[in-house]
């Protein structure tokens, strides 16, 4: 009997030609189709002019989007053994590359033209750390073999030897973190360049008009911690400001410190920056809670 | 060792416990399993805090300390976190635990029988050997070098391996830091103490051995050298209530629903859910760099709370004389409160009241009629109630 629908455990994903532990991974392409109608004479039953759907016309080069959640491992975070050394699947830093990550495959389909569009993880206490991460595809997908990935053993990070550090506007916080989510997230600008995609044999390759470059506009880091307590005092300027003698203008950080179940070093992050919102809530079967999001622009 | 039924104690929150019966205790790791695309499973990985769980089966031969009420009319172990151990008669032996709460007690009675309380407790703390125990630490008078007619005595520490035929200087033999030198006769007259961080840190066997070049001989204890002995009496604070037996003439039930039908059965139970919340564990930069664990690495949940309303159930069966069963429709249409049941279970002997139990505003929710060949019919009503934090119910 055949088999044409892929199991989950052949369905490898590949990123930048590194395997890649997924929990799950959805992959779509779209063309950015419009409709082509025009004024096509004299009706003579309304008198006025006829109008005729010709046909569908992209509006831009055809692209997707992949997003991922994936387990954290050391190796994504350890190059060369130096931790904490982000590979370039996930790198979002001030000086990060303007180069598309190619080599990818999900499932039965690659591609290449990719970028790092965000990248997340949320800790809660006692359970696997998960990670996710979304990216920009710019071209087409063509059909290949799909992959087993060669699994080794490996460690996998988790909240009970992980740990946080809260500091509100420069004072070490007593909150008590019950949830915490970090996220860093890039926007990038696309770049076609004249003339390189005006000939119409273009139109004879699937990925067609691709970008030249995607240079990097903005990224911005956020973390929402969920606490019992929101931060007493917070002015305009997103400090906690508890004394009416000196403007405080500390800023507030959250660290996370990121360790695998057996204890090993992965990675940490660091969202350091200015109180953008907080929340709290009470609600009927539940203690009260606050959210406190943090925002850090880092570039 | 084992434990023979005769050799048990169960101590609870200070009280060692009377008329009990049987005690489950287990505790159970959640796993998560770890799948991914291109692999499949690859492992299982815990993925909720350990908690344990205690039940405890008692005939009620006294006062229960399990429903003590506070001044204002509330169980206090509905917000009370205890501790305990199952140990052997002579204090020496057994498992305990700690940071537990009570989440069901149930007490329930046939006709012929002393009334048998259920307690079931979650435990968020430790649960285990040695938890609560105090250690001490002495010496073995069975050791082989039991007494030493050599020239030193010595703590073998794991980190100084001593062969025969060893050899250290003076200075070495002289400094405590480096030998752990102890006081011969202290060793032989069995006077000699060790901190349980030494005593861990102890080779497993105890070593005689020659230095070449002084001639001294020199006795290396190890931990085959000392007797560890545990001691679980000083968690026994409370005294336990005194012994009574009620008996079927000295239970009372009061219910407005009827009067002088025969009660041949009944019992009560209240469940209280528990919300316990765990947080992140709480480090520095500092520790993360050191590879030190986090400060704060919170295994157990900060807060416990018990979930309000508490509901108390209680069945009562009665031989049918005068209660006549409602309609259905007059049920739906008049779903009266019945106000307070009680229970009041007496001392045989004196009237004394041994434990009593109330159904706060408690609702009549079924009632089931049973016929059999080979008895009087009986009736079976189930009222249920609800017990408040505060605001209590009318």
């Amino acid at each position: 009997m055949s088999k044409p629908f892929l199991r989950f455990e052949d369905a490898g994903i590949i990123i930048d030609a590194r395997e890649i532990l997924a929990s799950k991974a959805s992959l779509s392409i779209s063309p950015d189709l419009n409709f082509d109608r025009r004024f096509d004479g004299f009706d003579p039953e309304t008198c006025g002019e006829k109008v005729s759907f010709q046909n569908f016309k992209p509006n831009s080069g055809i692209n997707g989007s992949l997003n991922i959640e994936f387990m954290i491992t050391p190796d994504h975070f350890n190059l060369e053994g130096i931790d904490n050394s982000i590979s370039r699947m996930f790198d979002i830093a001030a000086g990060m590359s303007d180069k598309p990550i190619n080599s990818n495959i999900v499932g039965r389909y690659k591609f290449d033209n990719m970028y790092l569009r965000s990248f997340s993880f949320s800790v809660q206490p006692f359970s696997v750390i998960s990670a996710s991460a979304s990216y920009d595809i710019y071209g087409s997908i063509e059909r290949t073999v799909s992959k087993r990935i060669s699994y080794n053993k490996k460690t996998f990070a988790h909240a009970l030897k992980s740990f946080g550090d809260l500091t509100i506007s420069g004072v070490v916080s007593d909150l008590e973190i019950s949830r915490l989510k970090y996220e860093i997230q890039v926007n990038r600008a696309r770049h076609h360049s004249i003339r390189r995609n005006e000939h119409t044999s273009i139109n004879n390759s699937a990925s067609g008009a691709t970008p030249t470059r995607m240079s990097v506009d903005e990224i911005i880091c956020r973390s929402q911690i969920e606490t019992n307590e929101m931060v007493s005092n917070l002015n305009s300027f997103g400090d906690m400001q508890n004394n009416h003698f000196i403007k405080n203008d500390q800023d507030s950080s959250l660290a996370v410190f990121i360790n695998s179940l057996e204890g090993k070093k992965i990675a940490s992050f660091t969202c350091s920056g200015k109180i953008e919102s907080q929340s709290t809530e009470i609600s009927e079967g539940s203690l009260v809670k606050s959210v406190i999001n943090l925002i850090e622009v880092i570039r | 060792m084992s434990f023979s039924n005769y050799e048990q104690k169960v101590i609870l929150d200070g009280y060692t416990l009377s008329g009990v019966q049987n005690v489950t205790a287990s505790y159970g790791i959640s796993e998560k399993p770890i799948r991914a695309a291109g692999v499949g499973f690859i492992d299982a990985l815990i993925d909720a805090p350990l908690q344990g769980n205690l039940s405890i089966t008692r005939t009620m031969v006294g006062a229960d300390p399990f429903v003590e009420i506070d001044p204002m009319g509330k169980y206090i172990y509905d917000e009370r976190e205890i501790s305990g151990a199952i140990v052997s008669i002579n204090d020496d032996q057994g498992f305990g635990f700690d940071k537990t709460r009570l989440v069901r007690y149930s007490v329930s009675c046939n006709i012929g029988e002393i009334p048998e309380i259920q307690t079931d407790f979650t435990v968020f703390g430790n649960l285990g050997r040695d938890v609560l125990a105090v250690e001490a630490i002495g010496k073995n008078e069975n050791h082989e070098y039991s007494q030493f007619d050599g020239d030193k005595v010595f703590f073998h520490m794991n980190d100084y391996s001593v062969s025969p035929g060893f050899d250290l200087s003076p200075e070495e033999i002289n400094d405590d830091s480096i030998t752990f030198n102890r006081n011969k006769s202290e060793w032989n007259d069995g006077t000699i103490s060790i901190s349980s961080e030494n005593y861990n840190s102890l080779n497993d066997i105890s070593k005689v051995a020659q230095n070449m070049s002084l001639g001294g001989l020199y006795l290396a204890l190890g931990k085959d050298a000392f007797k560890k002995e545990l001691n679980f009496s000083s968690i026994q604070t409370k005294q336990s209530p005194p012994i009574k037996y009620p008996d079927q003439s000295s239970m009372s039930l009061y219910v407005s629903d009827f009067y002088i039908d025969a009660v041949t059965s009944f019992s009560y139970s209240r469940q209280i859910v528990l919300e316990p919340v765990y947080v992140i564990p709480r480090g520095s930069e500092f520790e993360w760099s050191q590879n030190f664990p986090p400060s704060r690495p919170n295994l157990e949940p900060i807060q416990v709370d018990t979930q309000y309303p508490i509901e108390t159930d209680i069945e009562v069966t009665i031989i049918a004389e005068e209660y006549q069963i409602r309609q259905i429709k007059d049920r739906l249409t008049s779903a009266q409160k019945v106000g307070d049941l009680r229970i009041e279970i007496k001392d045989s002997l004196d009237g004394t009241i041994i434990n009593k139990f109330t159904g706060k505003s408690v609702r009549l929710i079924s009632e089931s009629m049973s016929l059999t060949v080979e008895g009087e019919m009986s009736l079976t009503m189930t009222y249920k109630g609800y017990e408040t934090y505060h605001n209590d119910i009318v």
